[in-house]
């Protein structure tokens, strides 16, 4: 009973929500809201639940001293210190919270770690764009050109290089991603069918 | 000798690339170049489609964004709010990512209330945050009322005048939707824009051009700014030059750095290959 | 005289005009003038019984400057009427909906009227001297309404035939992923191609016992109500269940607290099946943050501490994709990636020794269980494509003869 219970909920409601997409009438489509309302509330809980998660974890990590304890340490000490006074002095704009806290600390940091991004691609590209083979030049060429095409000195350097950035653009890459699109989509209603109908059961946990 | 030089070459260490990186992006904090970029179709489209709007039409506007992707589409964010200010526009505005609340209520406080003088209620209002993602997207459809009781100053939706009369999608005449990643465009294309049919301009990072100009080209999206550059491209269309245009020095030389670093690597490896077949 | 009198009269009828206006500077007109015609309402089919179609005809006489439409509705004949859609002087047809105070649901009558609004000079007396005959001409608002239509009861449509054809396409695909599961259990022989990344996944746990080291596997940054990331659940089951096989440590790194429970329970199964529930070790399973570039440092953090050999990228990735496989790639792990994040895969496919690419990631769990009611379901999926395929040539051919039923056929509304 403990995976059979979930899984004809499971069922019932995968199919109502699949049949409510076809009947725009109130009787089942407010039933329907009622069921995303619920959605957007359990949702909202993961944050209460990601706060106890990470006490709970760390806090049993740090109490055992578990190898590296006092990274575990700092994280927790970090999330008071991002949460209490939050919780105590609000979080509007001019406030301690979010002037120290958030947008000179928490940003920079967000911040940094998404433009090393630039460093990896640099190092990526040095490493990956070699002319070992045809298609790979043809894949080193179009980069070339698609880099070129897209910095604003691009039609100094040839007058045509926007139009045909927009042609790779526009052309082989957008059919080639529409392929790739069209497959992932029927993998992901394929799942999702399996899903609804019990195929798939490894998310309830063990047998 | 000289082929061990070579061989190291190829293989050599990212720190330098890293080094070259860093030096290209940071030069023009010190030497401006000031290259502004040429309007390219999904942009123009983009702008037209605010332009076309009667002046006072409703727009909603997700701005779905973090502190990570903000250098790339904050300046974004600031246009978009500029563009609707200055077209007289009404901007509702919305996140669903739990750590943009406060970037976007900075920029709304600093373009509508700071430089344009709205006055909130009436000229725009700001509905915060909301956990759900595509949940709360479809609950939009049916009601924006119990979907966001209040504002995100706790102040119920019936006390704001530009909020009487507003249900769902339907009364707005656009949706513009700011992104860097889940949920964003991909997620309002699939679930709202054809089911509740409305209108949508989508401004994203880079890294998301090649997926969503399928939906461009499809009519899906009506325009669409593609990171820095779009972002850029809009603020000159707008005649307001911000932080994009700036950046885009940076990113001209990054450029640079990159394909100087392709050409570099493979010149070395030709030359290697050579060597190793006459041996 | 005759200018006095005519001018006189001109106020009147102005002044009269404005005591019925709706607001100070308007004036309003009652079926004449501006005001639009053959106000026509129609219940638009396969809704909900909340909307309404509103037609009109402006008005035939020349000499107007219309600004705006108004369409306005109301409960009962009388009032009040509420603005529920307005536009251009262009517009000639409004769908409207509830709002402004008033709701549109089923069932209810409703009564309707158009409001065209143009400008018009307007003479008024000279306030200064009552006396004197001589009027200026002011620039006035002018509302001209239509005659009040209705009752119309808009009537809720128990089935959308606008989305028949996804219905068909569901049903299609429902019974052809029946039709196949029940070939599979019948033993039929089902033949896939074989996915390099697939076979990598032995390999490179082979090479992480070699070495003596960890498995990482990180099942996406998305929730588990996100497909991407159901599907990689099933195969980390399957990767744990060969860790625990050649008794190696498997590191799971989450981003998301609701997957806490899941990964536990996954890869406890898989070192059930495996024969080893002693060799699980709950502490490898890691919560550390729902902010991306926090989770994305705290396994790099890991990757470079612990020195895991074997690196599995499967599910949903955004930008923190390029740096986790550059620093896996610097640490010398192999590592295999999987996702539907189209945008990812050049990274992951410069970064990572297999890249599982779309449809291939959502397949492995199949190939990788042998399960036959997935590689049923996986087969279903193949001859839907078959079919897509087929439907895409036929669009293209058609169109070219300049027939274009199958294009609107698979227009969603």
């Amino acid at each position: 009973m403990k995976r059979e219970i979930p899984i004809l909920i499971t069922l019932v409601f995968g199919v109502f929500m699949i049949v409510q997409f076809f009947i725009p009438h109130p009787a089942v489509n407010d039933i329907a809201n009622r069921l995303q309302n619920w959605a957007i509330i359990v949702i909202s809980f993961s944050y209460v639940l990601g706060s106890a998660n990470i006490l709970r974890i760390n806090g049993e990590l740090v109490y055992r001293r578990a190898p590296g304890w006092p990274y575990k340490l700092v994280l927790v000490i970090a999330f008071f210190t991002m949460a209490t006074p939050g919780l105590i002095l609000g979080i509007a704009e001019g406030s301690w919270t979010n002037d120290r806290l958030f947008t000179f600390t928490y940003v920079p940091l967000a911040s940094t770690m998404y433009a090393s991004l630039a460093f990896y691609i640099a190092s990526a590209a040095f490493r990956a764009f070699r002319v070992r083979t045809w298609q790979a030049s043809v894949l080193a060429i179009t980069a070339l050109i698609v880099m070129l095409g897209r910095i604003p000195v691009s039609h100094f350097i040839w007058q045509d290089l926007p139009g045909i950035v927009d042609w790779i653009m526009g052309v082989p890459n957008a059919v080639a991603q529409r392929g790739i699109l069209i497959g992932a989509a029927l993998g992901a209603i394929a799942t999702g069918l399996k899903v609804i109908l019990g195929i798939e059961r490894s998310y309830l946990g063990r047998e | 000798m000289a082929n061990t030089t070579l061989q190291k070459l190829e293989k050599l260490d990212r720190r330098w690339v890293f080094l070259a990186m860093a030096i290209a992006v940071a030069a023009p904090l010190f030497f401006k170049l000031g290259l502004a970029p040429k309007t390219t179709p999904p942009v123009k489209a983009f702008y037209d489609y605010i332009e076309q709007l009667p002046p006072g039409s409703r727009v909603l506007c997700s701005f779905d964004y973090d502190p990570g992707s903000k250098a790339e589409l904050n300046p974004m964010c600031v246009s978009v709010l500029r563009h609707i200010m200055l077209k007289g526009h009404k901007p509702v505005i919305l996140t669903l990512w739990s750590t943009a609340p406060a970037l976007i209520e900075r920029n709304i406080n600093e373009v509508c209330r700071d430089e344009f003088g709205k006055q909130y209620g009436v000229d725009y209002v700001y509905l915060g945050l909301k956990e759900g993602r595509e949940a709360v997207m479809v609950a939009m459809g049916k009601s924006i009322r119990s979907t966001f009781p209040t504002d995100f100053y706790g102040t119920p939706l019936d006390n704001l005048p530009l909020m009487n009369g507003v249900e769902n999608y339907s009364s707005f005449a656009l949706l513009i939707n700011v992104s860097a990643g889940y949920p964003g465009t991909k997620e309002y294309v699939q679930y709202v824009t054809s089911r509740f049919a409305i209108p949508m301009l989508s401004g994203s990072s880079a890294v998301s051009v090649p997926e969503y100009s399928a939906y461009f080209q499809s009519g899906q999206l009506r325009g669409l700014l593609t990171g820095i550059t779009g972002a850029a491209e809009y603020e000159a269309l707008i005649g307001k030059p911000g932080l994009a245009i700036t950046a885009m020095d940076g990113q001209t030389m990054g450029h640079f750095v990159i394909i100087f670093f392709i050409l570099f690597g493979n010149l070395i490896f030709f030359i290697n290959r050579r060597s190793k077949g006459r041996a | 005289m005759l200018l006095k009198s005519a001018s006189f009269a001109l106020i009147v009828v102005a002044l009269t005009a404005c005591a019925f206006a709706q607001n100070d500077s308007a004036i309003v007109v009652l079926g004449q003038g501006a005001a639009p015609t053959q106000v026509l309402v129609v219940d638009p089919p396969n809704d909900g019984g909340e909307k309404l179609d509103v037609s009109w005809t402006p008005t035939a006489q020349p000499g107007f400057d219309i600004l705006k439409y108004e369409v306005l509705a109301a409960e009962a004949a009388e009032g009040p009427f509420k603005v529920l859609a307005e536009g251009d002087h262009k517009m000639t047809s409004s769908v409207i909906t509830s709002g402004n105070g008033l709701r549109l649901e089923h069932d209810h009558p409703y009564y309707v009227k158009v409001v065209a609004i143009d400008s018009t000079s307007l003479a008024v007396p000279d306030s200064t001297n009552p006396d004197s005959v001589v009027v200026r001409f002011e620039k006035r608002l002018r509302r001209s309404e239509s005659a009040v239509a209705g009752p119309f009861v808009p009537r809720a449509a128990w089935f959308n035939m606008n989305r028949l054809n996804i219905l068909l396409l569901v049903l299609a695909f429902y019974f052809a992923v029946m039709f196949m599961v029940r070939r599979a259990k019948a033993g039929a022989n089902i033949q896939f191609r074989r996915i390099a990344g697939i076979d990598a996944i032995d390999e490179a746990i082979g090479r992480a016992t070699e070495l003596g080291k960890p498995v990482m596997y990180v099942p996406g940054t998305q929730n588990i109500e996100n497909i991407q990331t159901i599907a990689s659940i099933q195969l980390l089951t399957s990767v744990a269940a060969k860790a625990a096989n050649y008794d190696i440590p498997i590191i799971v790194p989450l981003n998301r607290a609701f997957m806490v429970t899941v990964a536990e329970e996954a890869v406890k199964q898989g070192f059930l099946n495996a024969g080893r529930p002693d060799a699980y070790m709950r502490d490898n399973i890691r919560y550390l943050s729902d902010e991306q570039f926090a989770f994305t440092s705290g396994t790099t953090g890991i990757m470079m501490r612990e020195k895991t050999a074997a690196h599995f990228f499967l599910g949903a990735f955004y930008a923190e994709s390029l740096i986790l496989s550059e620093t896996g790639f610097v640490a010398g792990a192999i590592q295999i990636a999987g996702t539907a994040n189209t945008h990812q895969l050049p990274f992951f496919v410069v970064a990572c020794d297999y890249t599982l690419i779309g449809e291939e990631y959502f397949a492995t769990s199949a190939l990788v269980t042998r399960d036959v009611e997935m590689m049923g379901t996986l087969k279903a999926t193949d001859y839907m494509k078959a079919f897509i395929i087929a439907c895409l040539l036929a669009s293209l051919v058609l169109e070219m003869l300049g027939v274009q039923f199958l294009r609107s056929w698979f227009q969603v509304i």
